[in-house]
């Protein structure tokens, strides 16, 4: 296509020039005079010569304004952002934004939360079964208490031991038992007077869970002895 | 009227409600005015049936607030209730799941106060969209975990193992040399 686009203007500046001497400055501003010759006599001239070359023509009519020029190169969307809010998890170190929870621990919570609902939604609605119990969650290496912990509930097994990681007992909400020795010296004791088996508004209400409390915080510092220190 | 009547009745729900109407296109429902609550149902229904879910952050805040008023619904008003027992049936077309929000999850929080749900964010994670013509369609979504408090599984957030941090483990250390000597002091007193 392109090879015979400029054979015909060799052609067309052969039939211009090829007879002639080579035109001095000055002619080239009366060419206009010697077209209807020049394209009579060898069928293709200036006309169709400007009809070739017009792909040429497809220039910019205007220029091109320096803001739209700086937009397109250098926009918010062409640009890294820095990413300010990053922080690290106090437990793996992982960094995360802080807006977030970390992502690496939230994984294995997912695994093990995934593994407990599968035998959780292990039920059949159609037959009538359906989930009418709270569940309690039965480590492999861990056997049913007998305190009534279990009482009326669906006891839901599972093979794997019980992680380190998760606490054993709850305090308040989203608060749980520190199950480290750093605060074994005094703050645990504070820590522990303050438990209460259903954190609620209505404890005054009930004195028989009081009376539960009270012996199980002997229980929970055995345990707790037991399993961190020796 | 029955509607104004109870909701008056109640106290506010302590949950964020999202200030900017969201988007809940989803594949299979065509998008209308009444498919957004279609969406939320779907999502409540889910939520009921599963205690913790992992869904789009802009979904999971739209979903909280119902989820939370009917829970709230349960506590306040009980299960006898005629309003309380339309929008169970509404909102959980399962209905297996209408015997587990009176049977399990009302009596859950019948001492406590709300809210009786949790919201955590994950980080933006890239997750492949669709495939089209075997062209890998990805997109990067904000995730939420939504859950029912109380619920069996391990905490989201806990308190991190702290037992090798070094003050821990010098602690450890000294606290066996003396149960060591303890032992020792009392096979000397038996020997005497």
């Amino acid at each position: 296509m392109r090879s015979l686009f400029w054979t015909r203007v060799q052609s067309s500046l052969d039939a211009l020039l090829g007879r002639r001497p080579p035109p001095s400055l000055g002619f080239a501003f009366d060419v206009g005079t010697t077209l209807p010759q020049s394209s009579s006599s060898s069928g293709y001239g200036i006309r169709e010569m400007i009809n070739d070359m017009r792909i040429v023509f497809g220039v910019p009519k205007y220029r091109t304004s320096k803001p739209k020029k700086v937009t397109r190169k250098f926009s918010y969307t062409r640009l890294l952002q820095p990413v300010e809010n990053l922080v690290s998890c106090p437990s793996c170190s992982n960094i995360h934004p802080s807006d977030t929870i970390c992502e690496k621990c939230y994984e294995k919570v997912r695994l093990l939360t995934n593994d407990i609902k599968r035998k959780m939604m292990d039920y059949n609605p159609y037959v009538g079964e359906k989930q009418d119990k709270e569940i309690y969650v039965k480590f492999g290496n861990e056997t049913l208490p007998e305190d009534g912990v279990v009482d009326g509930k669906r006891v839901v097994e599972l093979e794997q031991d019980r992680p380190s990681w998760i606490p054993l007992y709850q305090l308040a909400r989203r608060r749980y038992v520190c199950m480290d020795m750093g605060l074994m010296a005094g703050r645990v004791t504070c820590r522990l007077l303050s438990w209460s088996p259903v954190p609620g508004r209505r404890q005054e209400e009930a004195p028989a869970r009081v009376s539960v409390k009270k012996n199980s915080r002997a229980k929970i510092l055995e345990s707790f002895i037991q399993i961190k220190i020796f | 009227m029955t509607v104004q009547r109870v909701l008056s009745s109640l106290p506010r729900i302590p949950v964020t409600i999202g200030h900017v109407p969201q988007k809940l296109k989803t594949g299979g429902i065509e998008p209308s005015r009444r498919s957004r609550l279609e969406v939320l149902r779907k999502i409540v229904n889910r939520t009921v049936r599963e205690e913790r879910v992992e869904l789009q952050w802009n979904r999971a805040v739209e979903a909280r607030p119902y989820l939370e008023r009917l829970i709230q619904l349960g506590v306040e008003r009980g299960p006898l209730d005629d309003y309380t027992n339309e929008m169970m049936e509404w909102w959980l077309p399962e209905k297996d799941l209408i015997d587990k929000m009176n049977e399990v999850i009302v009596p859950r929080f019948a001492e406590r106060e709300g809210p009786f749900t949790s919201i955590y964010r994950l980080p933006k994670k890239r997750l492949q969209q669709f495939i089209q013509n075997k062209r890998e369609v990805w997109k990067r979504y904000d995730i939420a975990v939504l859950e029912i408090d109380g619920n069996p599984f391990p905490p989201v957030i806990y308190d991190c193992d702290k037992s090798n941090t070094l003050v821990n483990v010098l602690l450890r250390d000294a606290l066996t040399n003396q149960l060591q000597r303890l032992k020792l002091d009392s096979e000397e007193k038996k020997v005497k």
